[in-house]
């Protein structure tokens, strides 16, 4: 039950594009570049997806639901990881596997937040790389 | 697809429940001052283990109480505190606590939190109170580690120099998720025990949109430079058993004074070598008894499974009825003539060979050793000897015996009641046993071992026997012995299991008030064995109980009696004989009785007791039987002996309801049912009807 009201505490940026743009702003989103350089912040249009505090095996199917509409999207995709407190393998794995298919389609990732939750788990599983995580501040 | 992590409880509990009495029988080995390494090395593991599973199931007051009793045995494995008796005793209180907490966890009850608060503040006390008072500035983790995994304190300086280096590869099957592992757990534990290098593989993780995001995809090389030994590498994974392909071998490098924690790529033979090529690799310095630790396969109890025994009662059954229409086709088929009948006898005799051999292996798989009760002794002995003030050694032997779960089940608490009084009764305290000559620390014995197609069980002590004239007087005092009659020693010493005879000075809160002795003879009898005592002044007693190794199958000889079949348990026969005219004499109060060896013997006519019309009228035109139950014989009469057989008991209790003189019953190959003979309940009932 608990993680039903985890998940859906996920929005993406489009449904609430007053609070996203100003958070844009502020947080000035580190640029995850395209293999073809392509810069992703310049595009006019982006898309957010929200990481809940808890992201693990109960809420990846959702969580997957909610990558694959935007994976192949040409727009910027943000990942807000700034809630973002507890995540397991099996989030790590997806997220990896969402960088990998926007890398093939030469298409951006950024990340919103400082993602040290995620980064100390993708170091122990030793998947850092794979993520494509931008340089800890 | 939300994961119901409440579908492994069940595993958790068992496991942990298991695992605390490893922890127990553990702790109750370790020798004060001076501890063995892989003793602590073993509670160790099972605190951690069980904290690991609670953290992950959400049970948060176990895993933090396991993780304060955790932190008191990291101080003990790293030899930074001492083992002391009070140590042993706050870790074997723990062990209580963490039990009482799982079974109300697991029962949905509420967990006493003020004494786990208690216990929980001695613990971190006894922590705090250690570090303050350590003269020296704590060593190093490595060093300490180091120490604690040497059997050997000279050869430490050199082991600080060689690590191990173990090399795994861990491939976690798609199910591990699912199945409540996290990987990143294991991974974060292997840091925690020194170096750890990590490459992952994710070649295998198909396109986002196919994928199962409860699956998973990785492995993982892993690099480990440690002091931590095989077993503790295993037990990170312990969780995983089943779930995962795992290889692990020792490199057994030398250990860089500083290296970078880089990920260092695994050269790929030393990774995909099997865990037997370990040996072949550079050794330099290792010692071959560590070496023999690679080539341990590292789960070594994946091969086996858990059953319910529901399951396993239920297979036993249809066995049972296997057997039965077996034996129906068996019969069927001696009827009938001709070539074909021929070959159809030989395959009824394939097929008798075929289900006999599957019956003993279902029977077998009911089969526990009798550790599961012995385990519990050591820890009762010893808290009861502290109580009393006595010095006992518990000594047992045999524990590996196998023995039916039913009767197992059932044989605990008498035992308990055994060794309970041996040590309160039995042994003298150390003054006493001084005084006699005697070494102050007493000693009980567990003995189990196979004898006759039975098990024996023999709970025995070294104090002073038990009390020929207390007993006696006892008896007499409530007429249970004439005044100027000395029965045998042997019925003395029975006379103690009458209800209520308490020969105890003093009652106490351990055993003495005369209840017991009785019901414990009632317990063994109710599970078809018998229990009988030898005593000898000065020097103990001991209690030796004989019980069947199964109740579901029995061993009977078939005789006949008019048109019916009864079936006599073949432990309890003695002889069979034919009666000559003239040998049978009559007595008062005992009916018929004849000679037999060295007493007589009453008969008992068995078609009288069950109202059946014998073919032989006459004591010399049957057969008589002597049988044995309650220390008493009897000759039953019959009019013929059938066979010998093993049949499948059927409780007459269950389909029926509860006759004297019969035990169960059971189907014959022609489809009818034999009863099967209770002998001792026989013979009270024919010596109830000798003397009306």
């Amino acid at each position: 039950m608990k993680a039903k009201s985890k998940s859906s505490k996920r929005a993406r940026r489009s449904d609430r594009p007053v609070q996203s743009s100003v958070e844009a702003e502020r947080e000035a989103p580190a640029v995850v570049p395209g293999p073809e350089g392509v810069d992703a912040v310049a595009q006019s249009t982006e898309r957010t997806i929200v990481l809940a505090s808890h992201c693990t095996l109960k809420d990846v199917a959702a969580l997957k639901g909610e990558l694959c509409e935007v994976a192949e999207d040409c727009c910027t995709v943000t990942l807000d990881v700034r809630a973002l407190e507890r995540v397991d393998t099996a989030a790590v794995q997806l997220l990896c596997a969402f960088v990998r298919e926007r890398q093939a389609r030469e298409r951006a990732v950024e990340w919103l937040g400082e993602p040290a939750t995620l980064r100390e788990a993708a170091r122990l599983l030793g998947m850092e790389p794979l993520l494509a995580l931008p340089e800890a501040r | 697809m939300a994961l119901d992590l409440a579908q492994f409880h069940d595993a958790f509990f068992d496991e942990s429940f298991e695992a605390l009495d490893t922890m127990e029988a553990s702790l109750l080995k370790l020798n004060v001052g001076e501890p063995e390494p892989e003793l602590i090395a073993t509670i160790f593991r099972v605190a951690h283990s069980i904290k690991g599973g609670s953290a992950t199931f959400g049970f948060t007051e176990v895993a933090s109480f396991t993780h304060t009793c955790e932190t008191l045995l990291d101080e003990l494995r790293a030899a930074r505190m001492k083992v002391t008796r009070g140590i042993t005793d706050l870790l074997l209180r723990s062990v209580d606590v963490m039990r009482e907490m799982l079974r109300a966890v697991q029962h949905k009850e509420p967990i006493d939190a003020q004494r786990v608060a208690d216990l929980q503040f001695d613990l971190e006390l006894a922590i705090v109170q250690n570090n303050s008072a350590a003269p020296d500035p704590a060593p190093s983790a490595d060093e300490t580690r180091v120490v604690a995994d040497s059997t050997d304190a000279a050869a430490a300086p050199e082991a600080v120099q060689t690590a191990h280096c173990w090399t795994i590869q861990f491939k976690p099957y798609p199910q591990l998720f699912a199945h409540g592992n996290d990987p990143m757990r294991m991974l974060r534990e292997l840091s925690e025990l020194g170096e750890l290098t990590v490459q992952a593989h994710a070649e295998q993780t198909p396109p986002l949109a196919e994928m199962d995001p409860e699956s998973c995809y990785l492995w993982w090389e892993l690099r480990v430079q440690t002091d931590a030994t095989r077993e503790v590498i295993d037990q990170v994974f312990d969780w995983a058993e089943g779930d995962c392909e795992l290889q692990i071998t020792d490199e057994r490098m030398q250990a860089p004074a500083a290296s970078n924690v880089v990920k260092l790529p695994l050269e790929p033979a030393s990774a995909a070598q099997p865990v037997e090529a370990a040996p072949a690799e550079p050794t330099r310095a290792a010692p071959a008894a560590e070496h023999n630790e690679a080539p341990k396969q590292s789960l070594g109890d994946g091969s086996s499974i858990r059953v319910s025994t529901e399951k396993i009662d239920e297979l036993m059954n249809t066995v049972g009825e296997l057997v039965i229409t077996q034996s129906m086709l068996s019969q069927l088929g001696g009827k009938l003539a001709g070539p074909v009948a021929e070959q159809l006898r030989s395959g009824l005799t394939q097929l008798e060979r075929n289900v006999r051999e599957l019956q003993e292996s279902v029977m077998r798989v009911r089969m526990l050793p009798i550790s599961f009760v012995f385990s519990r002794f050591p820890r009762m002995v010893r808290d009861l000897s502290q109580r009393l003030g006595k010095q006992v050694e518990l000594k047992v032997t045999g524990d590996q015996t196998e023995l039916d779960k039913t009767v197992l089940e059932k044989i605990g608490d008498p035992l308990v009641h055994l060794v309970r009084n041996s040590v309160d009764h039995g042994v003298e305290t150390p003054q006493v046993r001084a005084a006699a000559g005697k070494p102050a620390c007493g000693t009980v014995y567990l003995e189990a071992y196979h004898k006759g197609g039975n098990i024996t069980v023999e709970v025995g002590d070294d104090g002073g026997g038990l009390d020929k004239e207390r007993i006696l007087q006892k008896a007499r005092e409530r007429g249970l012995v004439g005044a100027n009659e000395t029965p045998p020693d042997e019925a003395i010493y029975d006379l103690i299991f009458m209800a209520g005879f308490s020969t105890a000075e003093q009652t106490t809160d351990i055993s003495g008030r005369g209840v017991g002795m009785d019901v414990v003879r009632r317990n063994i009898k109710e599970l078809g064995g018998a229990i009988e005592v030898r005593s000898t002044p000065g020097r103990g007693s001991r209690f030796i109980i004989t019980l069947p190794l199964t109740l579901a199958i029995v061993d009977g000889q078939s005789v006949a009696v008019g048109a019916e079949t009864y079936i006599v348990p073949l432990i309890t026969i003695i002889e069979s004989l034919q009666l000559k005219p003239g040998m049978v004499n009559r007595v008062a109060g005992q009916g018929e009785v004849f000679w037999f060896r060295d007493g007589y013997v009453p008969i008992v006519r068995l078609h009288e007791v069950f109202g059946v019309k014998p073919r032989a009228a006459q004591l010399h035109e049957g057969l008589i039987m002597v049988v044995e139950g309650d220390g008493r014989r009897v000759g039953l009469f019959v009019d013929e002996l059938l066979g010998q057989q093993q049949v499948v008991i059927k409780s007459l209790e269950t389909n029926f309801r509860s006759v004297e003189g019969v035990s169960g019953a059971t189907i014959l190959g022609d489809g009818a049912v034999a009863l099967i003979l209770d002998v001792p309940g026989l013979i009270r009932l024919s010596g109830a009807r000798a003397a009306a």
